[in-house]
């Protein structure tokens, strides 16, 4: 088919997509400039693979090429820091969130999760946060994709979303929580 | 369902819960769960809170324009590397 033609085609279908494609890119390569290359490598790569596109979930599909392709972009740019694969023994924390959350710290917690300020402290916990869990929280909670969806996207089963958002929702909190313990511990 | 099953390591009931992921018999019990057990219905509470804070402050925006400014690069691209060159990545 004519590329023009194809262009006509895929302009309105992919182009509506942008704005998820860069908010999952600059999660995922850290950086304003990177998440902007790779969103535009991502649809130069998806116009290559169009005319065989028979995906009826469009942003599902444009979303998985620019995981695939934020990944190559930062192997690519030697940034294995953030690629290094999930480590149970190493990223794991030795105290997981208790069981029975003393009401308390709760609703210090909730004072906290409240506080405009702790934006920061958010955004730094899941700046940070491994990979695997970022990005199915970044397509879950942000993007507002289902658990099909992201397992579609990333190629994992439908279980193993739901453990990873888990995992990582518990990531979030500890963090917020610690903060808060700390603060309350500074209060006293 | 008690304590322990619903929030289990691995899969954690209220957090699927949250996002409505559950069959209706699993909905059902865990709904039960949270009248009866306030550290679990908390947590219900506090997923909820970051789930709603994570959709509305932590969307990166595109940068300004880039929607019009990338259809012409996007365009220009697809000239210069699409129909030309290759590019430095293959397909998927």
């Amino acid at each position: 088919m004519d590329k023009n033609i194809l262009f006509e085609q895929f302009e309105p279908q992919m182009l509506s997509h942008m704005d998820s494609a860069y908010n999952l890119a600059r999660w995922i390569t850290g950086h304003d400039q990177d998440a902007e290359d790779v969103v535009q490598e991502a649809y130069i790569r998806a116009f290559r693979g169009f005319e065989k596109y028979t995906d009826i979930n469009s942003l599902s599909w444009i979303l998985t090429i620019v995981r695939n392709t934020s990944y190559s972009w930062m192997k690519s740019k030697h940034d294995y820091k953030h690629l290094i694969e999930f480590d149970e023994s190493v990223h794991s924390s030795s105290n997981e969130p208790s069981f029975i959350i003393e009401r308390n710290q709760a609703l210090r917690q909730d004072k906290i999760l409240n506080t405009s300020n702790n934006k920061d402290i958010i955004h730094k916990a899941l700046r940070e946060m491994p990979l695997i869990f970022r990005d199915v929280i970044v397509l879950h909670e942000i993007e507002g994709l289902s658990y099909k969806e992201i397992a579609d996207i990333v190629g994992i089963p439908v279980g193993t979303v739901m453990s990873r958002l888990s995992r990582g929702r518990r990531r979030l909190q500890k963090t917020l929580s610690n903060r808060s313990n700390r603060r309350h511990q500074s209060e006293l | 369902m008690s304590c322990s099953t619903v929030r289990g390591i691995l899969y954690n009931y209220i957090s699927t819960f949250v996002d409505g992921e559950l069959s209706d018999t699993d909905m059902a019990a865990v709904e039960k769960h949270f009248e009866a057990c306030a550290h679990c219905a908390n947590e219900r509470f506090e997923i909820v809170q970051m789930n709603n804070r994570l959709q509305s402050e932590f969307a990166y925006s595109s940068p300004y324009g880039l929607k019009d400014d990338r259809k012409n690069k996007l365009s220009k691209s697809l000239e210069s590397k699409v129909i030309h060159k290759k590019s430095e990545f293959s397909w998927r």
